[in-house]
């Protein structure tokens, strides 16, 4: 036991560590983040937090930006996977083994090699600089694994179920409005959350797709402040909006961290 | 019933399929936007361009190299770390929810933070080494050190993702297939090789390509550690082509880079899925 | 209302687990459907609700064709060998879903939901969830939501299979009070035949997908058509004599009769059966089942003989039924 108690700490130690770095660099002076071992003075100061929240436009706004956008992205891939879902967990078997497979291959992608095509239609339809219409590439991504996710927690609902509720005269959408829904509901928020992450993330499509400086997402933002200055030393300011960028990060995974690890576990398991 | 596929398969065919296509349309038509993207047949002059082009070579090798040590740690260190989280620690749950935390954080974002890490003169890295008497390593400075940076970064990033699947195939080995192994007479390192590891082949497997193809379109740890220097010994070709696009402003060269990645993603891909369903015979061999 | 099956098949895989049916329930008439595990009977109901579709035949509720409607639209009552309550809802609410789907009113629902958590008995429960409830209680609330629905016809598939034997006897005079006096028919399938013949009108025997026999329980009793039908109605199961010319002939243990001057048998076993004993005899026509009263023991020698009005005679080649007696 103690030997795996020391090792647990040196995990916990190489994932928090980097992190605990900018926190401690975001209450830092800028005369302590010069030596940040040394006995200095002045050592701590909220001025990199000021400095960043009253920024224009200020950080919150970004972090709002990618709310919408994790939002609608979620709300919008849960509509179209379900029924897809439905569809695919009353396939046959040699159907439903095929429609995996490609599912599976297209999520293997790396999306970032669509950036390009995706810029052409933002820029072609005129969708580009609309937070809702980022949405629909984001579904498309997250789609894959959706539905993958979403048509196993069907399958393993037990059949009867749904014929008692055919026989009871639910049609297919009260079908899985009162009964499929609500019963997969561990599942589907296990892929709603998980969707979420993914959009917060998403970084190459939301820089090409969004320039106006008030819209941009969390990622973007954060890019943007690295990208200004590569050779001077605001790294106080740099720390304090990552740091203030992970705040919500943080508390999703620590408070929905039993639906992600069982989504992914889910999802690993069926795949 | 095909009618609820619809929406669905819709969009991941055009959001998927709709670039393939024009991508290829791209390459063989198009030329800089500056002369007002051209539509005339080039007679594949990107495609004879790219052929010599000594920079998408360079970075063809640098995301291959990028690709297959990062993996290549990712998978150890994920081992490691499911096998710990598959033990009785305490507060388990929590154990687990932490060290999620660097897949959680978005990439720029610890980008970001790993620059700073590895900054010199200022980052702990360097007072580390200082207070060691070694002198200034420059790692980002450095053309010969920054890759290595750049895996690191990743490494930290994705360990905890590929962990968990690992874990969850860890926890449908049954107990019961080590404990007749125990009476048997077999050690531990020996259960490991002839219980764990080939039960666990199908998600290593699944790890292995996911993160792979995941890793040869790296873009967003490049382009805000490094903007892919010094001297774009850090490029990717996914930053190669970004920047073809939108600095040089070459949608037909940059739809060139893209489709030949693509294609030298898929034979990466395959190669590393024939190794890795070839290992166990190679293993095999060698321990008998 | 009335229910009638035409030509009724159904293939799966190259296997025709249903063929040639014709059946007709009359108004407010029980048939049982039964026979051993995998002849069909699950399969005949789920054709009957629309939940699978016939590949032969035509099915008809009321002399309505019904056979291309779905389930969603016919208006049958199913009681699942799993009860399948909605494991999410309380009592009342799985009650009241397919009330509500239907458009009926809160208020309505109510009413509705009320009358029959009383009938049923199941006012105490009406917010529990299934998973609260005990086997006899969930096949309550199963009857209670397929009464609700006031259907045309009644299908319960094995709803006692999952019950111990006591729950079985209290239970049976209750669904016979609930349901079978109504103006629906009922099918109860079950592969219990002491079930069957003590809820049902007609029974309707199926072996591999085909219909034996259908009749009277006593009728079945009295005149099997087929050795089938004879060996699965009554217990303990009829004798099946050695074949003299290609005639087997059947006898029933309990037509058998100790005399003074008969068959030469001896006691092998014997059973306790609670009102009387079965008793296994060895015979120069093999081993013999037959039923008696008084206590004999083991090894004793005894005579025995039969009413030649009580045998049965078979066509051992295809199995039917030779002669009437």
């Amino acid at each position: 036991m103690k030997k795996n108690n020391f090792f647990v700490l040196i995990l916990l130690f190489w994932s928090l560590a980097p992190f605990f770095w900018q926190v401690y660099t975001s209450f830092s002076t800028t005369e302590s983040i010069t030596n940040p071992f040394s006995y200095v003075q002045n050592r701590w100061t909220l001025d990199n937090y000021i400095q960043v929240l009253t920024a224009n436009p200020p950080f919150w706004r970004y972090l709002l930006n990618s709310t919408i956008v994790g939002l609608s992205s979620t709300g919008l891939t849960l509509l179209i996977a379900t029924p897809a879902a439905y569809a695919i967990s009353k396939s046959s078997f040699h159907v439903e083994r095929i429609l995996r497979l490609l599912l599976l291959a297209v999520s293997l992608f790396p999306y970032v090699l669509l950036f390009l095509s995706l810029l052409e239609i933002a820029r072609v339809l005129g969708i580009g600089n609309n937070l809702l219409a980022l949405s629909i590439p984001y579904s498309a991504l997250s789609m894959p694994l959706a539905v993958l996710l979403l048509s196993s927690a069907f399958k393993d609902l037990p059949k009867d179920l749904e014929e008692a509720a055919r026989i009871e005269g639910l049609n297919l959408w009260q079908r899985l409005r009162w009964i499929l829904m609500p019963l997969s509901s561990p599942a589907i928020a296990s892929t709603g959350i998980i969707i979420f992450l993914f959009s917060w993330n998403e970084y190459p499509i939301a820089l090409t797709w969004i320039s106006e400086v008030e819209l941009i997402t969390l990622p973007v933002a954060i890019a943007r402040i690295a990208g200004s200055s590569l050779y001077s030393v605001p790294y106080g300011a740099y720390a304090s909006a990552t740091v203030l960028g992970s705040i919500p990060l943080i508390f999703i995974v620590l408070f929905f961290q039993r639906q992600i690890i069982s989504g992914l576990t889910q999802g690993a398991i069926k795949g | 019933m095909t009618l609820l596929f619809l929406p669905a398969g819709l969009l991941i065919i055009i959001v998927f399929g709709i670039p393939i296509v024009r991508y290829t349309w791209l390459s063989f038509h198009a030329s800089s936007v500056l002369t007002k993207l051209e539509v005339l047949p080039n007679n594949g002059a990107n495609w004879i361009r790219i052929l010599g082009d000594d920079r998408f070579w360079q970075d063809a090798y640098q995301t291959v190299r990028f690709a297959s040590i990062s993996v290549t740690i990712e998978i150890c260190l994920a081992i490691l770390i499911a096998l710990l989280l598959d033990q009785k620690i305490n507060n388990r749950g929590l154990v687990r929810a932490l060290s999620l935390l660097p897949w959680a954080l978005p990439t720029t974002i610890m980008a970001l933070g790993w620059r700073w890490i590895f900054n010199t003169p200022y980052g702990p890295i360097e007072k580390i080494f200082a207070t060691l008497g070694l002198g200034p390593l420059n790692i980002l400075s450095n053309p010969d050190t920054a890759w290595l940076a750049t895996i690191i970064a990743d490494v930290w990033k994705t360990t905890p993702f590929i962990a968990l699947i690992l874990l969850a195939g860890l926890q449908t080995i049954p107990n019961e297939l080590y404990e007749a192994f125990r009476l048997e007479g077999g050690g531990k390192l020996h259960a490991f090789q002839q219980i764990t590891l080939p039960m666990l082949k199908p998600y290593l497997i699944i790890s292995i390509l996911f993160r792979t193809a995941q890793a040869f379109g790296v873009f967003d740890l490049i382009q805000v550690m490094t903007g892919g220097g010094p001297a774009s010994s850090t490029e990717s070709l996914g930053l190669y082509a970004y920047l073809n696009a939108l600095r040089f402003l070459d949608f037909g060269y940059s739809a060139t880079i893209i489709l030949l990645t693509f294609i030298i993603l898929i034979i990466f891909t395959l190669l590393v899925w024939l190794l890795a369903s070839k290992a166990n015979s190679i293993r095999k061999a060698i321990t008998s | 209302m009335t229910l009638e099956l035409k030509n009724l098949g159904r293939c799966v895989r190259k296997n025709w687990i249903i063929r040639d049916l014709n059946l007709k329930v009359d108004h407010g008439e029980c048939l049982a459907i039964l026979g051993p595990s995998g002849c069909g009977k699950s399969s005949t109901l789920r054709l009957i609700a629309g939940l699978d579709r016939p590949d032969e035949g035509k099915v008809f509720i009321n002399n309505v064709d019904v056979t291309d409607i779905s389930p969603v639209k016919r208006n049958v009552g199913m009681v699942f060998q799993s009860y399948a309550l909605f494991p999410h809802l309380s009592v009342c609410s799985n009650l009241s879903l397919g009330l509500k789907v239907r458009g009926i009113g809160i208020k309505e629902q109510n009413i509705r939901v009320s009358k029959i958590l009383s009938l049923m008995q199941l006012e105490h429960l009406a917010k529990r969830i299934p998973a609260e409830l005990s086997g006899g209680q969930r096949q309550r609330v199963a009857l209670a939501r397929a009464l609700l629905r006031e259907p045309d016809v009644y299908l319960l598939d094995e709803p006692m299979s999952n019950l111990d034997a006591q729950l079985r006897e209290e239970l049976r005079p209750e669904i016979r009070r609930l349901i079978l006096n109504g103006e629906s028919p009922v099918l109860y399938v079950t592969h219990d035949q002491q079930e069957a013949m003590a809820m049902a009108n007609r029974v309707a025997v199926i072996k591999n997908g085909k219909l034996e026999q259908i009749a009277t329980p006593q009728e079945l009793y009295r005149n099997p058509n087929s050795i089938f039908v004879a060996s699965f109605i009554g217990r303990p199961q009829i004798n099946i004599l050695p074949t003299i010319d290609g005639v087997a002939t059947g006898i029933r243990p309990e037509h058998i009769k100790i005399v003074n001057d008969g068959i030469k048998c001896r006691v092998i076993h014997k059973e306790w059966l609670g009102t009387n004993q079965l008793l296994y005899l060895e015979s120069t026509l093999g081993t013999l089942r037959m039923t008696c009263d008084a206590g004999r023991e083991i090894a004793e020698e005894i005579n025995i003989n039969w009413d030649k009005k009580d045998e049965h005679s078979f066509d051992k080649s295809t199995g039917h039924t030779l002669n009437i007696n």
